[in-house]
């Protein structure tokens, strides 16, 4: 055969193997095979590193280092330390999550141990998404980011949001809040969870967005834009909404769904995360249920109590603080009228 | 009097008041604008509000910034000619700190005026997202009272000698956080700990260190 068919035939057959794999994968299988081909080439990546720059590697605790030879003496020390924060962080459950992970700190010094450590566990926050993978699971589990100041950005993502289901959510209706967080079906999201001023509002939100060529289908979007925005045509409103592509952006921050899980990990405790991540043939709503260990609406229930409790200090002064404040204020003035600078003698 | 004594303050302190002045007014017209709210294309809330937070940060610093030098400054040439011009004068002591105190008093309105007037124009101009408020009249009021806080309590402690000063501004929380650390050290309980829980409740200091929000819930 010429190399011309020898090549010809190399590349039908990877073809239809390629296309014969392609079909028997869902999308989900797809992503975890992704994933899972993605931490091995890091493996790999690292193994090869390590023979081509003449690094060494240490072992502790079911987690592999590669590193300098000089720095290897006081590694373990600092590894088994960040280990120790991380499992105080994690619990022991959730650490376990990270056996196997490989640590490459080729150049990076080890001199400053409290900054090696937060370095080792903003990695480890990193491979735990890497784990989970490409999928919308990523946004909800990012613990590394996640702090109570997500329960506020949750709070103000209701508040403002043009979604009347948020609004709903916000009053304490557990079904709504499903809703909003995409933990229920909703057979049509600009129909079920806005009205017509909040697709209003969406949509002068979204202008940019709208115009751009994200959205090339839109035959007339300057037209509709017009008549939804200046006209207040909630028809040309639904027109336009309706013919926008997939996915949609986002109704929620991620911070809000941060916060979920925040609030999941609070009633859960050690081995949320691995819960959350078990079954990932299972619908977003059981695992979350899974990670609090609780019926899905009590967590939400108590995530809505949490939320709520987040609310932003308000900007004007309360009567406690401007009393204070002015007795504080008279006091100082008096003590200037009765200072003894000008006693003589 | 009175008249005499706001004329020789204003000459003293003119340029503190026209910068504080200009800050004032330039503080709200920054925020929006840093916060992207004149004309917002898609807004980001959380983050936003984040900006909002940072530049808010700067409303007590100009507010106790203006009071401290406004309190110095009027007493600076009192220190300076040992007193002599006010003994010359016949008033009591008290009545002649009182003048003091009130004419500096009104010379800082001006700052409180303008802080407010560059609210309301920023937060006229701005497009507010729906469920967010502008708060231009609260934060002007909060901001009156951050600024008589700083003046007042400076103006007592410079009303006495530059070195009674010097120690409170100098030495005392040099001292108050030698002192933690020592406590701490010897397993006692964490002062600075206890001073955070101090400034957290209602009070001059929750005034002072709670976010200064031009645009809230």
């Amino acid at each position: 055969m010429s190399s011309l068919g020898h090549r010809c035939a190399v590349i039908t057959v990877f073809l239809g193997w390629a296309a014969s794999v392609a079909h028997a994968q869902t999308v989900a299988e797809q992503r975890e095979r992704i994933a899972s081909l993605t931490t091995r080439l890091r493996t790999l990546d690292a193994a090869l590193d390590s023979i081509r720059q003449r690094m060494d590697t240490i072992e502790v605790e079911g987690i592999r280092v590669v590193l300098r030879p000089e720095a290897r003496s006081g590694a373990a020390i600092v590894v088994r330390e960040a280990l120790a924060e991380l499992e105080r962080r994690l619990g022991p459950e959730d650490r376990r999550l990270l056996d196997g992970w490989v640590i490459t700190r080729r150049r990076a010094t080890w001199t400053d141990p409290p900054l090696v450590i937060d370095d080792i566990v903003r990695a480890a926050g990193e491979e735990h998404l890497s784990q989970i993978g490409g999928s919308t699971l990523r946004v909800w589990a990012d613990w590394w980011r996640s702090s109570d100041e997500d329960l506020q950005g949750a709070y103000l993502d209701l508040v403002t949001s043009p979604m009347v289901a948020a609004t709903r959510c916000f009053e304490g209706r557990v079904p709504s809040c499903m809703d909003i967080l995409g933990l229920d079906t909703v057979a049509d999201p600009w129909l079920d969870l806005f009205d017509a001023a909040g697709r209003r509002v969406w949509v002068s939100r979204h202008l940019r967005y709208l115009r751009s060529a994200k959205a090339p289908q839109l035959t007339e979007p300057g037209r509709l834009l017009r008549e939804c925005t200046d006209d207040q045509s909630d028809n040309a409103c639904l027109a336009l909404l309706s013919t926008m592509p997939l996915p949609l952006p986002n109704f929620l921050s991620a911070r809000t769904k941060r916060s979920v899980v925040f609030v999941a990990r609070s009633l859960g405790g050690d081995g949320t995360f691995a819960r959350l991540v078990a079954d990932t043939t299972a619908p977003l709503a059981d695992r979350l249920a899974a990670a609090a260990n609780a019926p899905l609406d009590s967590l939400i229930h108590v995530w809505h109590t949490r939320v709520l409790e987040a609310e932003p200090p308000s900007t004007g002064v309360g009567t406690a603080a401007a009393g204070t404040s002015l007795l504080v204020i008279i006091v100082a003035g008096v003590l200037s009228l009765r200072s003894t600078r000008w006693r003589l003698g | 009097m009175f008249r005499e004594v706001l004329r020789t303050q204003w000459k003293w302190s003119v340029w503190a008041v026209i910068v504080a002045t200009i800050a004032g007014f330039a503080l709200p017209v920054l925020t929006v604008q840093d916060a992207g709210l004149i004309d917002p294309d898609a807004v980001d809330v959380v983050n936003m509000m984040a900006r909002v937070e940072i530049i808010g940060t700067f409303y007590p610093i100009l507010a106790l910034g203006a009071g401290v030098a406004m309190a110095l400054l009027i007493w600076a040439p009192d220190h300076r000619g040992n007193h002599v011009y006010a003994l010359s004068l016949p008033l009591p002591r008290w009545h002649y700190t009182l003048l003091r105190l009130a004419a500096g008093a009104v010379l800082l309105v001006p700052v409180v005026v303008m802080l407010w007037v560059g609210a309301l124009v920023a937060t006229a101009a701005s497009t507010i997202p729906v469920g967010l408020h502008a708060y231009p009249t609260a934060i002007a009021i909060r901001f009156a009272f951050a600024l008589l806080l700083g003046y007042a309590f400076f103006f007592a402690l410079a009303s006495g000698t530059i070195r009674t000063t010097a120690i409170v501004v100098g030495i005392v929380p040099v001292a108050i956080i030698v002192l933690s650390q020592l406590i701490t050290l010897v397993g006692g309980p964490n002062v600075l700990d206890l001073a955070f829980r101090v400034a957290d409740l209602p009070g001059p200091f929750r005034l002072l260190f709670e976010p200064w929000l031009l645009i809230n819930v």
